[in-house]
């Protein structure tokens, strides 16, 4: 299993996530973190 | 129209207005966007003889869109083709609200018009044209990291501006 550090997880990837861009590690990685972050859940919103 | 198939004339008539929209979102100002279009008729006359019914909004988007990389590209790789006050980069003029209907509010128009070419041509291809991220990497030629980036800014920076101008803070 990937190690997802900060630095490689990027909020600019939540349009990807919307669409349907990501793939499944990405998307796993992601919904943890939005689940984790309510700076993120705030961008998930904004876009 | 026979079996689902238009004829040019039909498509010319009844989908002109569409395919002007497209290539408004696309180019950002009215005069590219007419000479998309006419682009875009010739190939879509050549390209009638292949067509399968199906959705023919999205094979004229599609259309249309080939034409607007196709000249993206073109420029990029003689620059001195561009419009003599171009720097490199399309900055359109933003068009009276009366002016031109695109099938979008005059205000998501105009903000999608005021984006810079490199947000704003992602973004339509996305949203418009219905482009996967790859298909948008391979036509204009960016990682599609870059575009992943571009979407998302370029979605923000709409949200942005739309929000200034409903005055709604």
């Amino acid at each position: 299993m990937t190690d997802f550090r900060d630095s490689s997880l990027n909020p600019e990837m939540l349009s990807g996530y919307l669409d349907g861009e990501l793939d499944a590690d990405e998307r796993t990685a992601v919904e943890t973190r939005l689940a984790q972050s309510p700076e993120w859940r705030a961008e998930l919103e904004d876009v | 129209m026979a079996d689902g198939v238009p004829t040019w004339e039909e498509v010319a008539r009844d989908y002109g207005r569409f395919l002007y929209n497209v290539a408004y979102r696309l180019a950002g100002n009215d005069e590219d966007a007419q000479d998309l279009v006419q682009e875009a008729l010739i190939r879509v006359r050549k390209g009638l003889e292949r067509y399968e019914p199906g959705s023919l909004e999205g094979w004229l988007a599609r259309i249309v869109t080939n034409v607007f990389l196709d000249e993206v590209r073109r420029r990029k790789r003689r620059p001195a083709d561009a419009l003599p006050d171009d720097p490199g980069r399309v900055l359109p003029p933003s068009p009276a609200a009366d002016e031109v209907s695109t099938g979008l509010s005059d205000d998501i128009q105009r903000a999608l018009g005021e984006l810079p070419e490199e947000f704003r041509v992602p973004v339509v291809l996305c949203d418009v044209s219905d482009f996967s991220y790859e298909q948008i990497a391979q036509s204009t030629g960016v990682p599609i990291g870059t575009v992943r980036s571009r979407i998302h800014r370029g979605r923000r920076m709409l949200r942005a501006a739309l929000t200034v101008e409903g005055g709604a803070r």
